[in-house]
């Protein structure tokens, strides 16, 4: 009896989880007229996490091992040109903030948007509660840019606040580089900064929200922190063995402990990891061999 | 979608999610589950081995005699590039000064001047395929500008126009990038396959654009069924798979066109990365001279780029690359991303593709870190260039790789 409840709940689970998702209300993309002479072209195409490799093929791993739920794009066409505005509404948050912070090496912010967002004359990237937003100008004409500046900010507005995203805190304030915190939640994401081996090395499952940063102290030697919380000390104890045990050929282990290992990389640069209760930390990119123990 | 023609410095409205991301190029995810192969140190501690390879017939390929030919062809190990700031900008084009480019570095390449070195490479009686990459048209797909310089230097060596034909692997990507039969008269245009674009994204359920009544895909006549790549990898058996990819078993077939009537190769990619990796000259042909490649993209992803080149129909006959850097992009790609695109102004020359994309990898990374994108420098994006040393494909070690500014 208890095994066919095993079996039947992530059966259930899926299909509250789908009844949650249509039960959402559907995003109001800007109508006719937001800016003079431009309307919706077509209707809104709706993107369910299968379909989304034939919409982002060679990127849709990292949307989905962040939280994907759907993607919403709506075209309009105006002053001879053509305008797509994507929604991409995510599990949370912070799923939220985590593509979006992968996607954007360096804020330019436009005047006018009040949200978090980044934009030139091809596209602006906007972050609201747990959508990811992106306006593109594929004709990348400078006089459409009030356009998308308007068309980001309305679709913005059609999105709900939503709480401020602690998952960053965890990582230390001092010395922090300015603009270089990530979220990690699996190995597309951690490929971004460094490579320790094959697979879910951290064992994040696109459940653990990890964070990242660059360091600079002042001495102006820097290094990146990655810090992984799980739910549980064993948990965290696992993940450790899991990195420690399949670190790939470029990383040799030059010391270590029950709960650290320090390790030189391809480049000549070092590394300590170090599990303390259900933590994992991670200094990689360090031009000195750091001691032992983590301060 | 209606077709326009080519706009050469506009990024066409047309320019839209297929551009940007369906192409079966390269993933930055794909890619980054590969691991490399050689140790880099000799003192490992006790670990996990990766997965092993899929197995692949790789060997076939390299029992094959080669020829004078053979990559890493004439030059091995040598890459000139040109710059010159005059070549491009936001408005156009100069085609003057981008034929005065392709002078210069085929000079500086083959040490010889232009109206003598296309005998080195060619008889008038080849039948030349140009190689472009139309991904990302009127941003950073190949430039028709430079395809011209070098038709005109085919053509003042004697070759007829018949006996040239740009090619890639989609038909309407060509026409969308300008290289059409008006732009380019009597020159062959040639793609390898075509794809309904609405029965992909699952906008139409009419499969009769891409299925003939047998149920095949129409493009399956293209392709040469004795001349393939195996891998062991399962490919997806649905239809928008079967319908961008001809086959979907683990036979990736190479284009009849490389294999019954091209003798000789020029390939023309663009100077752009690929996450971590560039998708430069190996990739332009590892993934476009052979169908079916999606499936090979997560567990191969660079080694193909290495041993589809290995095959004859490429590694005999692939004589000359030229990296298109006028207008270059350093990350998002492959598909375009135009924050991130510079304008380079430069082309890169070489016979040796893996010599030319280890040289044009280093500069991008170099690049990459000027503009502060995150940069990962693991060896497993340049391993399949290494390995493709180990074949003795091409150079891959900069110490041997003779770069030169002309």
């Amino acid at each position: 009896m208890r095994v066919s409840r095993l079996r039947i709940q992530p059966f259930f689970a899926l299909l509250a989880a789908l009844a949650s998702a249509l039960a959402l209300p559907a995003l109001e993309f800007p109508a006719d007229g937001f800016v003079p002479g431009w309307k919706p072209s077509g209707p809104a195409e709706v993107y369910a996490p299968t379909a989304l490799y034939n919409v982002i093929d060679g990127g849709a791993e990292l949307f989905l091992e962040m939280g994907f739920v759907d993607l919403r794009i709506q075209k309009y066409a105006g002053a001879g040109a053509e305008i797509a505005v994507e929604a991409y509404r995510m599990e949370n948050a912070a799923a939220a903030l985590g593509i979006y912070l992968l996607k954007c090496s360096r804020e330019t912010p436009l005047p006018g948007l009040n949200e978090r967002h980044s934009g030139d004359r091809f596209q602006i990237v906007m972050l609201k509660n747990d959508h990811f937003i992106q306006v593109n100008n594929f004709n990348g004409r400078e006089d459409l840019l009030p356009v998308m500046t308007a068309l980001a900010g309305r679709t913005a507005a059609a999105i709900p606040a939503g709480a401020p995203v602690t998952e960053l805190d965890i990582l230390p304030v001092a010395n922090r580089v300015p603009g270089s915190a990530l979220l990690l939640r699996g190995p597309y994401s951690l490929q971004s900064i460094y490579t320790f081996g094959a697979g879910d090395i951290l064992l994040l499952a696109g459940k653990t929200f990890a964070a990242a940063a660059v360091y600079r102290e002042a001495s102006g030697a820097s290094f990146t922190m990655i810090v992984a919380p799980y739910g549980d000390d064993a948990s965290a104890r696992a993940a450790f063995a899991n990195l420690r045990r399949n670190l790939d050929r470029y990383i040799q282990v030059v010391g270590d402990g029950a709960d650290f290992f320090i390790f030189k990389d391809f480049q000549n640069q070092f590394g300590r990891a170090e599990v303390s209760g259900r933590k994992l930390v991670i200094l990689v990119k360090l031009d000195q061999q750091p001691d032992s123990r983590l301060e | 979608m209606k077709k326009k023609g080519y706009r050469s410095l506009e990024l066409d409205s047309k320019l839209e999610r297929r551009d940007f991301l369906k192409i079966g190029s390269g993933s930055l995810l794909g890619a980054g589950l590969l691991l490399g192969r050689p140790p880099l140190f000799g003192q490992e501690t006790a670990k996990v081995e990766p997965p092993a390879k899929p197995k692949t017939n790789i060997d076939e390929a390299m029992a094959v005699p080669r020829t004078k030919y053979s990559l890493p062809g004439l030059f091995p190990g040598k890459v000139v590039a040109v710059k010159d700031e005059r070549a491009m900008n936001e408005k156009e084009v100069n085609a003057k000064v981008v034929a005065s480019m392709f002078e210069k570095g085929m000079r500086a390449l083959t040490g010889q001047p232009l109206e003598k070195n296309f005998k080195l490479f060619f008889d008038k009686k080849d039948v030349v395929g140009i190689k472009v990459n139309p991904v990302g048209a009127g941003l950073i797909a190949t430039r028709l500008e430079v395809v011209d310089a070098v038709i005109a230097w085919l053509r003042q060596g004697g070759l007829p126009a018949k006996n040239i034909i740009i090619w890639d692997r989609f038909d309407y990507m060509l026409a969308d990038a300008g290289f059409t039969a008006a732009r380019y008269p009597g020159i062959g245009i040639h793609g390898l396959q075509t794809m309904d674009e609405a029965a992909a994204e699952g906008k139409s359920q009419d499969d009769s654009r891409w299925l003939d009544k047998d149920g095949r895909h129409v493009s399956e006549k293209n392709f040469d069924l004795d001349a393939y790549y195996f891998a062991d990898i399962e490919a997806p058996q649905d239809k928008p798979y079967l319908n961008q990819h001809v086959f979907n078993g683990k036979y990736s077939y190479f284009g009849k066109l490389l294999t019954k009537t091209l003798t000789k190769i020029i390939n023309i990619p663009v100077f752009k990365n690929t996450g971590n990796g560039v998708s430069m000259a190996t990739k332009n042909l590892g993934y476009a001279a052979v169908c079916n490649t999606n499936r090979l993209h997560k567990p191969i992803f660079f080694d193909v780029c290495t041993e589809v080149l290995a095959f004859p129909a490429v590694r005999d006959k692939l004589v000359l690359n030229i990296t298109d850097g006028l207008r270059a992009q350093y990350d998002g790609g492959p598909g375009p991303l135009a924050q991130a695109t510079w304008f380079l102004n430069s082309l890169y020359f070489a016979t040796d593709p893996f010599a030319l994309d280890m040289t044009c990898h280093n500069l991008i990374v170099q690049k990459r870190k000027e503009m502060n994108v995150k940069v990962n420098e693991h060896p497993m994006y340049t391993e399949y260039l290494r390995y493709a040393q180990r074949l003795g494909l091409g150079v891959a070690d900069p110490a041997r790789i003779a770069f030169t500014q002309a």
